[in-house]
């Protein structure tokens, strides 16, 4: 018998991690870690799970995404009180304007470029492991990571021509 | 193709990107919001309610029926000003809908007429006049010989 509650405890905080670094918004992030084990929730009632932190950081990385998108959609850039390692104000609002930036350019990924960029840098996996994540080939995440990278350089670029 | 498209490696020119995700993952998260998140998911998946019920749970809960009950069975709303508002937001929707409902049959009852040798009912009494029987000449002419009679 899976003790749903010690999952919650042991994996949640690797989804919140995830869903953070995408959103970097708490009530976006609290909604999409609820989304995701919710999913989990019903995905384990269907089948038997055996690796929860691949699975959580699969599931709030796709959560976070759409929620990115609709974000978007709905023009609205949440913002949180600034909150860094950084001790200097103004190199803090650079942070994270930059951060920002580098999530409306994620929305704008299509769906597999979205999921390999964010699962590698914010969900911390390897690309062996995105590849069985994701059910795909290791030389497709790499392709989809060179993609992504090379998309989102040229987006950051187009919104701050002069950096 | 090369190497650095296989692995997704970068040279260290190409840092615009990197700068990018090194200050995502320098923001830090408000203190104690992961382990408030964390508290909550663990009390909503005990519940194992889809989160759209839980919420209108929640809202017609917190209409005041059942107030105490929101706090004593379910964890309490969430503080951030977005959900907030959504929550009063359908909360006063719930009110309003259930006023006009409450109007609509309150108009109903009283524009019904009433049985004659009925009970007692809600709504202003229709005047139910009596059926004159044109066939009575009788009637007629005593009526008209009173009016002369008063002149």
């Amino acid at each position: 018998v899976t003790n749903w509650s010690s999952i919650v405890r042991t994996y949640g905080p690797v989804a919140f991690d995830t869903a953070w670094r995408l959103l970097g918004h708490v009530a976006d992030t609290e909604d999409v870690v609820q989304e995701t084990l919710l999913d989990a929730f019903r995905m384990h009632a269907r089948e038997d799970i055996d690796n929860w932190g691949g699975l959580l950081r699969r599931l709030a990385t796709r959560r976070a995404i759409d929620r990115l998108r609709r974000r978007q959609k709905a023009e609205v850039a949440p913002h949180e009180p600034l909150a860094g390692v950084s001790d200097q104000p103004e190199s803090m609002a650079i942070e994270r304007e930059l951060a920002d930036r580098l999530r409306r350019a994620i929305a704008e990924l299509p769906d597999r470029e979205a999921s390999v960029f964010s699962l590698r840098y914010f969900g911390e996996l390897t690309n062996p492991e995105i590849a069985e994540a994701l059910s795909i080939s290791p030389t497709a995440v790499g392709v989809a990571l060179h993609k992504a990278r090379a998309k989102l350089k040229r987006m950051l670029k187009v919104e701050n021509p002069a950096g | 193709m090369n190497d650095q498209r296989l692995t997704g490696q970068f040279d260290p020119a190409d840092d615009e990107v990197d700068r990018a995700i090194r200050a995502a993952l320098n923001q830090a998260a408000p203190d104690g919001a992961r382990e408030r998140t964390i508290d909550a998911a663990a009390a909503w998946a005990q519940l194992g309610l889809p989160r759209r019920r839980q919420r209108v749970l929640r809202n017609v809960l917190a209409l005041g029926f059942l107030g105490e009950l929101t706090h004593t069975v379910l964890p309490p709303p969430r503080t951030n000003s977005r959900s907030q508002t959504t929550w009063i937001v359908t909360s006063v929707a719930a009110l309003l809908i259930a006023i006009v409902a409450a109007g609509v049959a309150f108009v109903a009852l009283w524009n019904r007429p009433m049985q004659p040798g009925g009970g007692v009912e809600l709504g202003k009494q229709k005047a139910v006049y009596p059926k004159i029987d044109t066939a009575d000449r009788n009637l007629s002419e005593h009526d008209l010989g009173e009016v002369e009679a008063q002149r």
